[in-house]
């Protein structure tokens, strides 16, 4: 059916019509199945973001040495960081992902960086380690805003 | 009392982190999804979403050298898509306000920020199956009505029922 006016078109089939309001898990049912679930996996995070971690160290430690890859470099660690930004949170440590958003900031829409703003991303990768060195999982209330301060005035300099 | 029923859905998940990948299906079939169908670039998750005619699309945005915009513009236009109406999840780490018009000019049904959590993307799907808005075919458009809000389906307990 279609309303011709205004472009409207119903679609042949809504997803509503497989799928019933009643007879599957309550809700809480399914999140606390679906977190149990996401807990298991949430155990092996800490191993591959260190390995993701190093990908992006050693893509920095390429950074200054030559100048006509540095755009490509920056491409390749923004689209690493995005990558940490999204898993971090999501597997249990939000301060990486408080940084590697920070991080993003930092990278976008930059073509070249300089000494000072190798020393940014630098310490932006040193804080991420630092996070996985000392276990800071979970909510971490005490130290986020002053971290995410910080790391405002890091990135303006 | 109970829930939305899904075990009569399949569902296709494409993100280019295998660990989201595996973290996504694992919520879906906890809520009691019948099949998770994935997928790690926009290429080879047309290819499935043509060979599975999923019921629901899960996408991340950036994947590689592809992105998600690719794979919602390929469903919605394409002669070889099964089904150009499917409802589409769009799951990413981008959170600016611009990005989520881009993308709702591209056609997604709903958006969903990482970091990911099973509360966060059962009420995205709930949202999806009360999601009742006609689509728009205008000039380069072609998706949900973006002036009308998702209403729940009458006779939902309205308390579960979160877009």
């Amino acid at each position: 059916m279609t309303d011709k006016k205004n472009n409207l078109i119903q679609p042949p089939r809504h997803l509503g019509d497989k799928v019933p309001s009643v007879g599957g898990p309550t809700p809480e049912q399914a999140i606390r199945k679906a977190l149990n679930l996401g807990n298991e996996l949430a155990r092996s995070y800490k191993g591959w973001a260190v390995d993701d971690l190093q990908e992006l160290w050693e893509e920095y430690e390429t950074l200054g040495t030559d100048p006509e890859l540095m755009s490509t470099c920056i491409t390749r660690m923004y689209d690493m960081a995005h990558e940490i930004r999204g898993q971090g949170g999501t597997f249990g440590y939000p301060l990486i992902t408080v940084i590697a958003d920070s991080l993003c900031k930092y990278l976008e829409r930059k073509s070249s960086l300089g000494k000072s703003g190798q020393d940014i991303v630098q310490l932006h990768l040193l804080a991420m380690k630092a996070v996985l060195r000392q276990n800071m999982k979970g909510p971490q209330q005490a130290v986020e805003g002053d971290i995410k301060q910080l790391l405002v005035l890091l990135r303006k300099r | 009392m109970s829930g939305y029923n899904f075990s009569g859905i399949t569902v296709l998940v494409c993100d280019d982190s295998s660990y989201i990948r595996q973290l996504v299906k694992n919520f879906l079939l906890a809520f009691g999804v019948k099949e998770v169908i994935e997928a790690g670039d926009a290429e080879s998750g047309f290819l499935k979403f043509v060979e599975h005619d999923p019921d629901v699309v899960v996408t991340d945005w950036k994947m590689g050298e592809t992105s998600g915009l690719d794979l919602v513009y390929l469903i919605r236009w394409s002669e070889k898509s099964p089904n150009t109406f499917v409802p589409i999840i769009m799951l990413t780490g981008f959170t600016e306000l611009q990005r989520v018009q881009v993308a709702r000019d591209a056609g997604i049904t709903s958006y969903l920020a990482k970091p990911l959590s099973a509360d966060k993307l059962y009420k995205r799907l709930c949202g999806v199956a009360d999601d009742r808005r006609p689509f728009v075919r205008d000039g380069e458009y072609f998706g949900p009505d973006r002036r009308m809000k998702n209403v729940p389906r009458p006779g939902i307990d309205n308390r579960r029922a979160i877009a």
